[in-house]
């Protein structure tokens, strides 16, 4: 299963790593994930849907999150995603990965 | 990943998409906007759809499994939407592989295919060289002292292949082809019987103890309808009772390839089956060549090591046999011993066949080769004449966001279904043509025999043919299609015109191969004509022949000679006393052998080489031909103790004696030159014209002639040449009651015609001719579609100034000349193409070619009008049409 490039405005493999991090806050549909991406960002992140359902397909397969059907806020069916703990445990790697990589970069950016 | 959950996530998807659109839609609507906008704005944010899914599908990861599906699905719809292209394209296409396929048949039966034994890579078989020929033949008495001698092969088996018997079971007799194989031939092979058991050592110890008979399964079921009653069934084998003990597997064959002997005997029962033949397991003549050897290394034994310690056990068996038969002579000594050993892998099995025919099958191979190309450019030019419509359905793809990739795969799978459909259509047909070829090979002579079920290789060949030529006609198409400027094409509409050149490159390709093969054809035509016509149109469907091979004739010298002398007389007589027969003669070699060159000088010690035969009185003038100077031998030329004499060709006549009466001198013609031995003079009497059918594939050769009991040869047999009035039956059969009374122990003979003997000395080649010419015929048919395509779509392309020429009062001829023009041009630059390389092909052909030049001006010049033929057939077609368009439709499909 292909891990395929996230949206290449972002680092590489960070939109994995904000989708599971947005999943944190409880289920979610694929609409709520882009549109709580966009707010929480203050309208900076804009993940586009040609990212963000492949990128769920791949967490999906990967075990990280599961998926059902239920009802959404307008009473409409949606998807709902939620954590799965082989997910959150995925999160706190990535996250301590990213902190890492930010950090080493944010050394760069401040050297003298 | 499961495909049975296909469906269920594509229905997911597409629930959640809908479900996304909707909730953006609810948004957008809560902003405030009318719900119709609102939908299109969320459709707008999410954009296009179909990639999304694509990328997600990507995501599953079975999307390129997928797509081929897609591809092929989408491929054969196509197809069956223009059938006339498709059938044109896989026909050609299953003829050009299907061509191929039978002939790599026939190699592979002939010289690749594995024996069906036990292990038959590790087979080996002896042989010696000379001046590197080789040869597998060797004495009994070789045999014998190697097998018990030598210590590298677990064990050497031997066999003789391709002795007729005549077998009689319940009074019916019948010839039959049959072998003498020794004692320990089954389980060296590892053959296991079908029906009782095979031959042990037990059953090959003594001369003539061993009546016992080993059936092939053709004949068990042909003959027995495989009864289990075979076993202990009592045959004659040439008037000795025999007893059947055994049925070997269906398929064993032996280890001749293109033989099938169906009676085999031990080696030791040699004498009871041949009794025209000395007793060849004694003395003196167990050092007579006829035994086939063969055998497994034992393991840790290495072909070198072996070759070389064989070689040491070789010569001093070999010295022994020449002390044991008294062999005086010193050449002959060194001839007999220093022979050179070698081993060679028998997996295969031997063949005369593969001598006869093996490069006459590559010649072949490189016709149908030829053909596949011309079939393969063809296929491209019709897919290329189709791009132009296909360029929108292209274009419009690569516009929704196919990649290049993607759509030069999808004309890639195209052309590979129709290479596929093309390969599996030419199996079939492969079948069917070797299996004729075959027929054709056996023309005239005994039935060749071949395993030509297609193995893995043949399988193996053909897919990647098929494979191969999917792709080499499709890349081009393909890679044009990919590299299409989007926005011209969808703008254009219909009647887009890329320039051509590829398609006219393909077609002048197409024309100069198939002047390649025309040329080709022509001249494996005219060797045959050359051969056919060499007699000048003589009767020889009136001539019979009939070899014979009475008891004693393999040594003429000694007593023998003067039995046989009386004998022959004695039938000449009784033949020719038989009403219809204009004359009878008897003669040594064949008219259609060659014969064997022997050296010869004159008294005054000119030197030359003759073939020489031995010959009865009226022997020309059985064949058509006559004495054209001195005389024909008479009776008293034919007692024992006549002055020697003898009868040369026109030939030799003119390149021995260019100034000279040749009647009167005198040749030596006994003793062996070769070897300095100066015999006696012979004087000659008589001139002959020359005997055509001896150069049959040869310029014709110095011949000498003398009668049976001169002629210094060993060799007794002799063939009957008996020229009738009339092509009546009933001759043959009193020429066989007259040749039974003759001798009670004759073996099998064959009443035959001349002419169906010039057929079998001519089978190789009448199967290059025919089949070159088919091919040359369909590869110039090919050309034509070709180039008709196209002339046919470039005069599509030029309607309109067509219309606007004709509008502006240009003659319907000059565009009828327009169009031809173009046509020629293309077929000119093909033929200038074509020249070189067919002289440089043709070089090939030299070993093939009798009586007729590689540079036969006729043949080329023909083939070249014959192209021109097709292509003013192929080019006045579409002329014809554009010379008679209505100028004002042709100006209005602008």
């Amino acid at each position: 299963m292909g891990r395929k490039e996230a949206n290449p405005d972002l680092l590489p493999g960070t939109l994995d790593l904000l989708i599971l991090r947005a999943l944190t806050a409880g289920p979610m549909h694929g609409y709520g994930v882009a549109a709580r991406l966009r707010q929480v960002s203050d309208d900076v992140l804009q993940v586009g849907e040609s990212s963000l359902y492949p990128a769920l397909q791949r967490l999906l397969l990967n075990g990280w999150v599961k998926a059902e059907w239920g009802a959404s806020e307008n009473n409409r069916r949606a998807r709902f995603y939620s954590l799965t703990p082989a997910g959150q445990k995925q999160l706190a790697r990535e996250r301590k990965e990213f902190e890492r990589i930010a950090e080493a970069i944010f050394k760069v950016l401040e050297m003298a | 990943m499961r495909w049975w959950t296909r469906r269920n996530r594509e229905q997911d998807l597409e629930r959640e998409l809908r479900a996304h659109l909707e909730s953006e839609a609810d948004e957008q609507r809560e902003r405030g906007a009318h719900p119709e906008e609102a939908r299109f704005a969320a459709q707008r944010q999410l954009g296009n759809t179909a990639l999304l899914k694509e990328s997600v599908r990507e995501v599953w990861g079975w999307t390129s499994l997928d797509r081929v599906g897609q591809d092929v699905r989408f491929g054969l719809r196509l197809l069956r939407k223009s059938p006339v292209f498709s059938f044109v394209a896989i026909l050609s296409l299953a003829l050009g592989i299907g061509a191929n396929t039978a002939i790599f048949d026939l190699i592979d039966a002939l010289l690749l295919k594995s024996l069906p034994v036990h292990d038959p890579r590790s087979l080996l078989f002896l042989g010696t060289q000379e001046n590197g020929a080789v040869a597998t033949q060797f004495y009994y008495g070789t045999y014998q002292q190697l097998r018990a001698e030598q210590p590298f092969f677990q064990e050497l088996a031997a066999y003789a292949g391709q002795v007729r018997m005549n077998v009689t079971i319940a009074g019916a007799a019948e010839s039959t082809a049959g072998q003498l194989v020794s004692g320990n031939y089954y389980s060296v092979l590892g053959i296991q019987p079908v029906a009782g058991r095979v031959f042990t050592p037990d059953d090959d110890r003594l001369p003539g103890a061993h009546p016992v008979a080993i059936v092939s399964f053709a004949w068990w079921q042909r003959r027995m309808g495989r009864s289990p009653a075979v076993i202990g069934t009592k045959i004659l084998i040439d008037g000795s009772p025999f007893t059947i003990v055994g049925v070997t597997p269906r398929g064993f064959n032996g280890l001749q390839v293109g033989d099938a002997p169906d009676i085999s005997v031990p080696v030791m029962m040699q004498a009871q089956v041949m009794p025209d033949k000395e007793n060849w397991l004694g003395r003196p003549h167990n050092t007579v060549n006829w035994l086939n050897v063969f055998g497994r290394l034992k393991p840790n034994v290495t072909i070198p090591q072996a070759t070389a310690g064989l070689q040491v056990l070789f010569r001093n068996i070999q010295t022994r046999l020449a002390a044991e038969i008294g062999l005086g002579k010193a050449s002959w000594r060194q001839e007999w011993v220093e022979a050179r050993l070698v081993l060679m892998p028998g997996g295969s099995g031997v063949s005369y066949l593969r001598r006869q025919y093996a490069g006459a099958l590559y010649v072949l191979m490189g016709v149908v080769g030829l053909v596949l190309l011309i079939a393969c450019a063809n296929v491209a030019n019709m897919l290329l004449a189709r791009a132009p419509a296909r360029q929108r359905e292209i274009a419009l793809r690569l516009a929704i966001g196919a990649s290049g990739r993607r759509v030069i795969r999808q004309l890639l799978i195209e052309s590979l279904i129709l290479s596929g459909l093309g390969g599996a259509l030419g199996i079939a047909f492969a079948y069917w043509t070797s299996d004729l070829l075959v027929r054709f090979l056996s023309v005239g002579g005994p039935l060749i025999e071949l395993n030509l079920s297609p193995d893995w290789r043949v399988l193996v060949l053909t897919a990647v043919i098929s494979i191969a030529t999917g792709i080499l006609f499709g890349l081009a198409p393909a890679m044009r299609g990919a590299g299409l400027d989007l926005a011209s094409v969808l703008k254009r509409g219909r009647g887009a015109s890329p320039p051509q050149r590829l398609a006219r490159a393909l077609s002048v390709l197409q024309i100069g191969l198939s002047l390649v093969l025309l040329i080709g054809a022509g001249l494996l035509t005219g060797t045959l004509r050359h051969a056919e016509d060499i007699d000048g149109g003589f009767p020889r469907e009136r001539v019979y022949t009939v070899s014979l091979a009475p008891r004693g004739s393999d040594q003429k010298n000694g007593p023998n000679g003067l039995r046989l002398n009386r004998m022959y007389l004695d039938l000449l007589d009784r033949v020719r006393a038989i009403p219809g027969v204009v004359s009878a003669s008897l003669v040594g070699e064949s008219p259609t052998a060659r014969g064997y060159g022997r050296p010869y000088q004159t008294v005054d010690g000119r030197r030359f080489t003759a073939y020489q035969n031995q010959i009865y009185p009226g022997y020309f003038a059985s064949l058509g031909s006559s004495i054209v100077r001195g005389r024909d031998f008479g009776p008293a030329d034919l007692f024992p103790g006549a002055p020697l004499v003898a009868i040369v060709n026109e030939t030799l006549a003119r390149s021995v004696f260019p100034d000279e009466n040749p009647i009167g001198q005198r040749i030596v013609c006994s003793g062996r030159i070769a070897m300095g031995e100066i015999g006696a003079p012979c004087e000659v009497i008589g001139v002959s014209r020359d005997v055509p059918y001896a150069a049959l594939k040869a310029e014709p050769q110095s011949a000498l002639y003398m009668t049976f009991l001169q002629a210094p040869t060993g060799r007794g047999e002799m063939q009957l040449i008996v020229r009738a009035s009339g092509a009546g039956t009933g001759l043959s059969q009193e020429l066989r009651r007259v040749i039974a009374t003759m001798d009670p122990y004759l073996p099998a003979f064959e009443v035959r015609t001349l002419a169906a003997e010039i057929d079998a000395a001519l089978v190789r080649e009448r199967l290059l001719a025919l089949i070159s010419s088919v091919f040359a015929a369909l590869a110039a048919l090919l050309a034509a579609i070709g180039l008709y395509g196209v002339i046919a779509y470039s005069v599509n392309r030029r309607t309109p100034e067509i219309g606007i020429r004709l509008a502006l009062g240009a003659h319907p001829r000059r565009i009828l000349r327009l169009v031809l023009g173009e046509t020629f041009l293309l077929a000119a630059l093909g033929v200038s193409f074509g020249l070189p390389v067919a002289w440089a092909a043709t070089r090939l052909l030299t070993g093939f070619l009798y009586g007729v030049k590689r540079e036969d001006p006729f043949v080329i010049a023909g083939s070249i009008a014959l192209i021109a033929a097709t292509a003013a057939v192929a080019g006045y077609i579409p002329a014809r049409r554009a010379a008679g368009a209505d100028p004002m439709d042709a100006l209005r499909s602008e």
